[in-house]
């Protein structure tokens, strides 16, 4: 059973993901074990604040995206515009979370566009007093959130649902349920969600372990006196100070027992309301059949991909704007300094995509070696490991691979960084692959092997190509992944590599509105090249899947 | 409740699948359509539930007690629709899935004591808490059946009921499914490719001899 | 490379009164003096990761420059290592140290302050290089005490002087009126104009800065500052510190209750028109970003006319640099008249020279141009106050965190 090859693709995971991993995490829980760290950081006044703060915004945010993806999939689906749904998602998953925010956080400033629009009408010659960016309740903070996990829980909700034994039991349970004497929507939340939430629990986790230790959404959005407390840990572990690194490792140990808390609460509140939800279900009142929700549906979404399209020519404007003061509707001065910019670090542009091509490859081909050679057993019990890294706080993560890379002496070499790119990039891979590789007929192996083909000749021949759609979504979303890294690349690269995240985050940390939008402009278009590469590839194959 | 075809026919892409045929059914009868695959009973079976789609469409009437149904939505035609599937809903208990199809305007309390009698009287009685998975084929297949006439249709379609069971379950659900229509008095179509399939006595249509299937 | 010699023992004669051990000193020299061309043939071919702050794109333009020049002139590669803070490059070199690790990620870093102060008690800088770097000769250590006393802790040598930072205030002219030249005033200025001032959340590096300027301003007897923190002298010296605070907070944007997170934030809000004073440490940044096109033309900029706060930045060079030679030449290159001129023009970055432009040949000194007549610049210059000890930092930023935190 296990044979060479099988031995050393799980040799080639185990070295390359799994050790460091395990290696990287008692360096980081090391740092902020010190009793003093937890004293300062329970001595702040501000912490308790902080952390509700956190937690409001990332539980708000994820049970809203929650409730929206739902309701949004249970009036849309089966209609034309659940379609045409699809087709925005790609777009919207790539636009880079801090290009979001810098274009959204413009628009609703006092001196920004929502305000430009009002000042004729008000008569406003000087920006109105308006608390919306870094308001201090996180308001904004959750909205962006909302708006940005909304596409990704609509992309795993429809991964979920196109796998074929999902699609299959779909029609069948509408079918039947409508025979019974309810409508679609009833059928949806009273018999299909109950069933399939379960199914979404990893996304959610993902969801919410974002929101709680994100850092970059909240330095644009978010607010300021007091912090997140992913903002207090990031500030913390960033300065100089050793003592206060120990605090910020602190401080990310207690979002990360946050977590877990909060896990096991939502857990435990989904158990108890999953009872009281399943009477409900079976009091056999029908409810009317509305037809009115579907258009309700339709238009919110067309609002939020409008969102997003403006967004993206606020960016635009910005990239080109000189001197622009309020109320002025267009800008004052033009410039194409920022571009200028942009033109001559084609080298890091260069640099990021090889980067991110390679690290999206490697983690591609580790995943796969896994699925073809792992035993079932090993492979349950192995998802949370491999999930792991997206619900670690990164900076606890980085910090800790920070240290294993000094020992191996990979800090500031290329393949360093290529190494641990490869560690983040592997989880989201393994996502985007598992239900496609998961619901492989394994008669077609049968059938190629009574037919005389040997193995790699079954792959070469029949897997990969049927898998050929999957597997290039895969690639493109560890590609964009890769690219959207700043953590991994600043630690680990010791600054020796730049990437046009590093270049966007620096520029944006220096207050260089334009050159920060320019450069989340190209941020975006990266990843948006590697998801059309990969539907281009996809569509080829579609007529062949769909048989 | 009398169930009555009335020209009905099906097309796909326009031309014709199922020729106009009209038909009618006593209550506790059943109506046997059978037909080589491809021949388009199934199409005609989700015509007469309200769940056929494009490119295949369907003409005539269907009359449940002289009320023209064939412009109802689904939702509203309470006629019953049995697959060879048994289709219950996995993360419900068997009480469960039998309350979903239950009308409401009883009290939990009584709409319970009527789904374990339906239970009892199907011999299935402690199998209540059960989950799908749990049960047996034939047991499954029971369950589906009770499920379908608690929600007290108008008319039952059938379709291939019995073709994933084994030779000796298949005899011993067919006589159920038959023997709970007629206490029920409620008419049913069954769509199959095996004679045995066919309750003695009932009209068969053979959509094939009706000449415009393909073979 | 005789006239070098010379010049390093004219150097070294002028450096001696300063209190250094003098044995040491020529010792020291006297070695270094020996070794400036083999220095200079030992760099060529080496390249320098310079770890520097990246936020501004004019900066990074004249790195590039600079980059340009020591290829030529020397055959030095300056890599410009893109940072958003310094501490990202303190910490690195500090998890090297601890790691054992003898070749460096960095070889020369921008610095100052108390990641300075870190650094040179914790071991992890190379030098003493400074003083005897060929161009430290027409650095004005007399007229900018700075370059010898970065927060009251002796320099000794271990970071090479770069540019002059004070602190400045700027506005748009038409709403800002007669320009507030003291905390007082600016009270008053406030008072007529609600909301429309700022300044950053401490612990960044200007807002401590502008607290510690307000305490300057609201004490008379200040000689308490120069020395090391003690509790009793902070007791007796901020109360009127917070009193002012306290004034001002209300009147100032968001109502005191909310701060920019840093002067780039700020800059941007006056950009944008939401503020109309903001802050900086450079004299001439707001003439700099008119010229940039990215302030209005109507912008000026002025100083308290008692004297505002002001410091000098560095370079470094980190115990374990790989490229020790390339980075003293290239600090050395830094201070030479043509660098520190074509930085302290206005239309390339406008960062004020350490060096006693008076004192320079006539060639080199017609290079400064004089800039101040570009519009946006500092009219009345006003002199510049030494920070207090960099022991008072953390006690202050502690006590503001707890007072305006929340």
């Amino acid at each position: 059973m296990l044979t060479a090859p099988r031995a050393a693709a799980l040799a080639a995971i185990g070295l390359l993901f799994v050790l460091p991993l395990l290696a990287a995490l008692p360096l980081a829980v090391v740092q902020g074990a010190s009793a003093a760290a937890w004293a300062s950081l329970f001595d702040d006044p501000h912490v308790s604040q902080s952390l509700a703060l956190s937690v409001r915004s990332a539980l708000a945010s994820t049970l809203l995206s929650l409730g929206l993806a739902l309701a949004l999939t249970t009036a849309l689906h089966g209609s034309p515009a659940w379609l045409r749904l699809q087709s925005w998602l790609s777009p919207m998953l790539a636009l880079p979370h801090a290009a979001f925010a810098i274009g959204l956080a413009w628009l609703v400033a006092p001196s920004g566009g929502l305000a430009r629009l009002l000042a004729p009408l008000f008569g406003w010659a000087f920006p109105p007093d308006w608390t919306t960016v870094n308001d201090p309740g996180a308001l904004l903070l959750t909205g962006v959130l909302v708006a940005k996990e909304l596409p990704f829980l609509m992309w795993s909700v429809m991964a979920l649902l196109a796998r074929p034994e999902v699609a299959i039991q779909l029609q069948r349970q509408i079918a039947v349920g409508r025979t019974l004497g309810y409508g679609r929507a009833a059928l949806w939340w009273r018999v299909l969600w109950p069933q399939w939430l379960p199914r979404l629990a990893w996304p959610l986790l993902a969801v919410l372990a974002y929101g709680l230790t994100v850092v970059d959404l909240a330095l644009i959005v978010g607010p300021a006196s007091p912090p997140t407390l992913s903002m207090l840990a990031y500030a913390d572990l960033m300065a100089g100070d050793p003592a206060r690194n120990a605090r910020g490792s602190a401080a990310a140990l207690l979002l990360a027992a946050v977590l877990a808390a909060l896990v096991i609460a939502l857990w435990m509140a989904a158990v108890l309301f999953g009872r009281g939800w399943r009477r409900l279900a079976v009091s056999g009142r029908r409810r009317p059949v509305r037809g009115g929700s579907p258009s309700l549906a339709g238009r919110f979404f067309t609002a939020l991909a409008g969102l997003y399209v403006l967004v993206v020519c606020i960016l635009l404007a910005l990239s080109v704007a000189g001197v622009w003061t309020f109320p002025a509707a267009w800008p004052q001065a033009l410039t194409m300094d920022a571009w200028r910019q942009v033109a001559q670090s084609a080298g890091t542009l260069a640099g990021t995509a090889a980067l991110a091509a390679a690290a999206a490859l490697l983690a591609l081909g580790l995943v796969v070696g896994w699925f073809e050679a792992a035993p079932p057993r090993w492979d349950r019990s192995a998802t949370p490991l491999v999930l792991a890294p997206l619900v670690l706080p990164p900076l606890l993560l980085m910090a800790g691979l920070y240290q294993a890379a000094l020992a191996l002496r990979l800090d500031g070499q290329w393949a360093g960084l290529l190494w641990v790119h490869v560690l983040v990039v592997l989880p989201y891979v393994f996502i985007a692959l598992q239900p496609a590789w998961r619901s492989f007929d394994r008669r077609y192996e049968q059938a190629a092997r009574a037919l005389g083909r040997s193995r790699p000749a079954f792959w070469w021949q029949v897997k990969w190509p049927l898998l050929a759609a999957p597997l290039a979504a895969a690639a493109a979303v560890g590609f964009a992944v890769s690219v959207a890294q700043y953590l991994a690349t600043q630690f680990i690269g010791a600054g020796r590599h730049a990437t046009v995240t590093t270049e966007a985050v620096t520029l944006a940390a220096g207050g260089q509105r334009t050159q920060a939008a320019a450069f989340a402009l190209l941020q975006a278009a990266l990843p948006l090249l590697a998801f059309g590469a990969a539907a281009w590839l996809g569509r080829r194959r579609l007529a062949v899947v769909r048989a | 409740m009398t169930l009555r075809l009335d020209a009905v026919s099906i097309t796909l892409h326009g031309r014709a699948l199922v020729p106009a045929l009209s038909a009618e059914v006593q209550p506790g009868e059943v109506l046997a359509v059978m037909g080589p695959s491809g021949s388009g009973k199934s199409s005609l079976l989700a015509w007469l539930a309200g769940l056929l789609e494009p490119p295949l469409a369907g003409q005539g009437r269907l009359l449940l007690d002289g009320l023209d149904v064939s412009l109802l939505p689904v939702e509203r035609r309470r006629i019953g629709l049995l697959f060879q599937d048994d289709l219950l809903f996995p993360h419900m208990s068997v009480l469960d899935n039998l309350l979903f199809a239950l009308p409401a305007g009883a009290s939990r309390a009584e709409r319970v004591t009527e789904a374990m009698a339906a239970l009892a009287a199907a011999g299935l009685d402690g199998l209540a808490q059960r989950r799908p998975h749990q049960l047996s084929g034939g047991q499954r297949a029971r369950v589906s059946l009770l499920r379908t006439l608690l929600a007290r249709p108008a008319a039952v379609l059938l379709d291939e009921p019995f073709s994933r069971l084994d030779a000796t379950l298949r005899a011993q659900l067919r006589d159920f499914v038959w023997a709970s229509l007629r206490e029920r008095g409620v008419p049913a179509v069954l769509v199959t490719h095996d004679e045995q399939d066919v309750p003695p006595g009932a009209r068969c249509l053979r959509l094939a001899d009706l000449g415009a299937g393909r073979a | 490379m005789t006239s070098l010699t010379r010049r390093r023992l004219l150097a070294a004669g002028l450096l001696l009164p300063f209190g250094w051990s003098a044995g040491q000193a020529r010792a020291q020299l006297a070695h270094q003096a020996l070794n400036w061309p083999r220095t200079l043939a030992a760099a060529r071919g080496q390249t320098v990761y310079f770890n520097a702050w990246a936020g501004s794109e004019r900066i990074n333009a004249y790195l590039q420059w600079a980059a340009a020049e020591l290829l030529r002139q020397h055959g030095i590669k300056l890599e410009h290592v893109k940072i958003s803070d310094t501490a990202e490059a303190v910490k690195r070199v500090r998890a090297e140290k601890a790691a054992g690790r003898t070749d460096g990620s960095a070889d020369l870093l921008w610095i100052n302050g108390e990641n300075f102060l870190a650094m040179k008690r914790e071991g992890l800088l190379f030098g003493p290089f400074a003083e005897s770097l060929p161009s430290y000769a027409a650095v004005d250590t007399v007229g900018k005490p700075t370059t010898r006393i970065d927060f009251s802790e002796p320099v000794d040598g271990m970071e090479a002087p770069w540019g002059m930072a004070q602190l400045t205030f700027f506005g748009d002219a038409a709403r800002v009126g007669t320009p507030p030249s003291s905390v007082a005033e600016l009270i008053d200025w406030a008072r007529r104009n609600p909301g429309r001032v700022s300044y950053p959340r401490p612990p960044d590096f200007l807002g401590t800065t502008f607290v510690k300027q307000v305490l300057m301003e609201t004490n008379s007897e200040r000689a308490a500052l120069a020395r090391p923190f003690t509790p009793q002298a902070f007791a007796e010296l901020t109360p009127p510190l917070w009193k002012a605070l306290d004034t001002l907070h209300p009147l100032s944007w968001r109502g005191g209750r909310q701060f920019p997170a840093s002067s780039a934030v700020m800059r941007q809000m006056l950009a944008d028109g939401e503020l109309i004073i903001s802050l900086t440490f450079n004299p001439n940044e707001a003439a700099n970003l008119i010229a940039g096109r990215t302030l209005p033309a109507g912008v000026v900029s002025w100083q308290h006319r008692a004297g505002t706060l002001g410091n000098t930045h560095f370079l470094a060079i980190p115990f374990n640099a790989r490229a020790k030679e390339a980075a003293m030449v290239a600090a050395d290159f830094m201070l030479s008249p043509a660098a520190q001129a074509r930085k302290a023009d206005i239309r390339v970055w406008g960062d004020p020279t350490v060096l006693a432009v008076d004192r320079l040949p006539a060639e080199q000194r017609a290079l400064f141009a004089e800039s101040a007549a570009m519009p946006g610049s500092v009219r009345q210059p006003a002199p510049v106050l030494a920070e207090p000890h960099g022991s008072w930092v953390e006690p202050l930023e502690r006590e503001w965190q707890r007072r305006y935190g929340g």
